[in-house]
């Protein structure tokens, strides 16, 4: 496509693109201007489309050694100010843990596409989709942090949720995932581009804040709520003194509160999880079989939901856009008074269908008594006993 | 409180530092001096190592290169010119 | 960083440049946290040194650092700069990602022998090939020190490590040989014995456009010094030697072990065998650097319809 003037929007129109197509759009929109990353079916157009326009609106797109040297000039280049990204399939994700890690640690902003495909292992059917990397998403990586993980179902949505997916970065300041796969990725449908001065009002900028002296989250002792500073820029006076990879206070300095840090890389997500998490519901209202589905397979459940209710089976559709961090409370509601739930999943464990349950069986209490870096007490487990057994 | 002086040559004009309790102990600066007039003495400081000193009646065999302060790795001895150290007890 | 040492009392008149190194800075003197003989606080020294004579602005030299003892030399360098804590190997691709998000940054990276050869040998290859514009100082001390001792990809055939406690049998890899093979434009080695010399090809590497590879060959005193036998390097002349347990011992056998280039053109191989040839090996200033290369593709990318 052939683009005058101002290269980063395309002008206005319905065009016909393949899905990951569609997504590099949505990164550009976003503000994208660094992708580094490694070939990998069936993530490939997205390196392949990014090498020609990165350039066009002055970024850069370089394809790196290895998926480790990928993550990692990923993650120099938003120390460095600009946003990031970087694509892959399940083989890459794995070698990519230990980097996606260390910027959970150091709260710094990047989005990754996992374009799944069928695993483990690195042969066998790769242009075909598998959701087998929701675990490791969720714990991608060694260490306790909470994640963002995105699902859209067409290539509409995968225009739309990677804008989404870079403001979540740049606001929550933690790895955002945009969860696709091999056929989604490949299908060609037709993408309705807004004007550009829509799309500049809803993206958040990378910006240089006031306060010269915060540099990482912490919880404001008045309020009791999580306060996250805009992320450093290297090569400014915005920057801490040392980040080393360990428990630090919002100063970048060491602290001895390692139980204070863990909670705050989760509770900064799970506190603010009424912005983040997005759902949608399908004829819900009187239903009382609940189907809970995010993804490709969502495509087939309306179709199969409008032809129940034809012949009176009273069924809705409960969609998850927002995968990780799995939204607790929402589904306790919907799953009240249903009489069965069903979670058709592109999988065998059933990742999703795992959290259900869990959520189903919170009845009775289950209290954490957690510790980070020392030994439980015998007092404080007999604390707690005493006072479960009231 | 003052850092003791190894030597002071006064007609060139310079002073040899030793801060006591930085040292180590390594006898790098020992190796490095190319007119050898420091060894080991039999002083301990507080991190318990021993201590170089200037040998007797060597102390105009010093010639300020500096090979000692850029081989010493506690950045604990050094040369000062007399106007650097007029300079900084102006400052301080 | 807790545990930054006993703090004795400040004395005056100070060395003249503890006040500008980031421990200086933050406490007002500085307590060694290397062992006594190690050859690190000598590096320390000499980089705050450059960046303060030179008048340098420190914030448009990013400093990234490996996993390894030299992690702590972040308390002796300038006070000013930026400093990133990369993973154990994977500092280059850092370094690749700062340069072409912003050009006007120059990435120094500090590594080590195990860092830069072992874990990030894939890593060291592609920079020197693209020959991005940086600075890479590899602090070779033929041991892995920070965590006790073991074995190196550098570590000198016949001495003793903990985990090859009856012999290592090894060839040892080199890092210039592999940065000429790769095509960096800047390749140098020297030691921590030719101070002034390392501060020639630091300021050198620091003008040049490019990547500059300077290894410097350090002493690692406990656990590579007081564990093996000065007669390491001099095997042609069949002598015993005695332990080397002291810094100044180990600075002896550095020198005695340094053959310089042109010297090394007349010996043969039996006589180089376990020694360091030092000099510059190539300084190219004609090489086509990454990221003017890619400003103009985009140049060209932006113009074209």
């Amino acid at each position: 496509m052939s683009i005058k003037n101002n290269k980063r929007y395309l002008p206005e129109g319905k065009y016909v693109m393949m899905g990951n197509v569609a997504m590099s759009e949505g990164a550009l929109a976003a503000g994208l201007n660094f992708f580094g990353g490694y070939p990998i079916t069936p993530s490939t157009e997205v390196i392949e489309h990014l090498t020609k326009r990165l350039p066009e609106v002055g970024g850069s797109c370089i394809q790196m050694e290895d998926e480790l040297a990928s993550i990692n000039a990923v993650i120099g280049a938003s120390l460095a100010g600009v946003k990031a990204m970087t694509a892959t399939s399940g083989p890459g994700l794995s070698l990519m843990v230990e980097t996606i890690s260390m910027a959970a640690n150091l709260e710094i902003p990047f989005v990754l596409c996992d374009v799944q495909r069928v695993g483990p292992g690195s042969h066998g059917p790769v242009t075909s989709p598998h959701h087998n990397d929701l675990g490791l998403i969720r714990f991608a990586g060694h260490g306790e942090f909470q994640v963002i993980a995105l699902a859209p179902m067409n290539c509409q949505e995968l225009f739309e949720l990677t804008i989404t997916a870079f403001n979540f970065a740049e606001t929550y300041r933690c790895p955002v995932f945009i969860i696709s796969d091999a056929y989604l990725g490949h299908l060609h449908e037709p993408v309705y581009i807004p004007p550009k001065e829509q799309i500049i009002k809803k993206v958040i900028k990378r910006e240089l804040p006031q306060d010269y002296t915060k540099f990482f989250s912490y919880k404001d002792d008045m309020t009791g709520q999580y306060v996250i500073p805009k992320t450093p820029i290297a090569g400014t006076e915005y920057f801490p003194p040392t980040s080393l990879h360990l428990p630090h206070n919002y100063a970048g300095l060491p602290t001895s509160n390692s139980l204070e840090f863990m909670e705050m890389l989760i509770e900064k997500i799970i506190s603010n999880i009424d912005k983040i998490s997005i759902t949608e519901e399908y004829r819900l209202e009187d239903a009382e079989i609940i189907i809970i589905a995010y993804g490709l397979p969502v495509r087939a459940c309306y179709r199969a939901v409008d032809i129940a209710r034809e012949q009176g089976i009273k069924v809705g559709i409960f969609r998850l856009v927002t995968v990780w961090p799995f939204p607790d409370k929402k589904v306790k509601e919907v799953i009240k008074n249903a009489k069965a739930i069903i979670v058709p999943e592109l999988n065998y464990t059933g990742f999703i269908a795992e959290q259900v349950e869990r959520v189903k069986k919170l009845e009775i209490p289950i209290v954490k008594i957690p510790k980070v870096g020392e030994f439980h007490h015998p007092e404080e487990i007999l604390n707690v006993i005493k006072e479960v057994s009231k | 409180m003052i850092i003791p002086k190894l030597l002071e040559n006064e007609e060139k004009k310079f002073t040899l530092f030793l801060n006591k309790d930085r040292c180590g102990g390594c006898q790098m600066c020992i190796s490095v001096c190319p007119t050898g007039i420091l060894e080991l003495s039999n002083e301990l400081n507080m991190r318990i190592a021993y201590i170089p000193r200037v040998k007797e009646g060597k102390a105009n065999y010093c010639t300020a290169c500096r090979r000692c302060e850029f081989g010493c790795p506690d950045w604990c001895i050094y040369v000062l010119n007399n106007e650097e150290i007029k300079n900084k007890k102006a400052k301080t | 960083m807790s545990g930054l040492g006993p703090r004795y009392p400040t004395e005056k008149p100070d060395h003249p440049y503890v006040q500008h190194s980031f421990g200086g800075f933050l406490f007002g003197s500085y307590n060694s946290l290397f062992c006594a003989g190690c050859g690190y606080g000598i590096i320390g020294h000499l980089f705050t040194r450059v960046f303060e004579d030179d008048k340098l602005d420190p914030l448009s030299f990013p400093l990234i650092i490996g996993i390894g003892c030299y992690t702590q030399l972040v308390t002796l360098a300038h006070h000013n700069s930026q400093k990133i804590f990369a993973l154990h190997g994977r500092a280059p691709a850092i370094a690749t990602g700062i340069k072409l998000a912003n050009p006007k940054l120059k990435p120094i990276i500090f590594t080590g022998d195990g860092d830069s050869l072992g874990i990030g040998g894939n890593h060291f290859i592609h920079i020197c090939r693209r020959n991005v514009d940086c600075v890479i100082l590899i602090f070779n001390n033929s041991i892995y020190g920070m965590t006790g001792g073991q074995g190196a990809p550098t570590t000198l055939y016949g001495s003793k490590s903990t985990t090859s406690t009856y012999k290592t049998f090894e060839n040892r890899s080199d890092a210039v040989k592999l940065a000429l093979a790769a095509g960096a434009s800047y390749i140098a080695r020297i030691t921590v014995a030719h101070p002034r010399t390392l501060m020639k090809y630091f300021r050198k590497a620091l003008n040049h456009k490019g990547t500059s590879i300077i290894e410097v060959i350090t002493p690692c005193l406990t656990y590579f010094g007081s564990k093996n036998l000065d007669s390491l390097g001099a095997e042609y002349l069949g002598i015993q030697g005695s332990k080397m347990d002291t810094g100044g011992k180990m600075i002896d056998w550095i020198k005695r072990n340094c053959v310089r280039k042109n010297q090394a053109r007349f010996m043969d191989d039996e006589e180089l065998f376990n020694r360091y040839i030092i000099g510059e090996f190539r300084y190219d200033a004609s090489k086509p650097e990454y990221s003017e290369e890619y400003a103009k593709i985009q140049k060209r990318s932006m113009e074209e319809d």
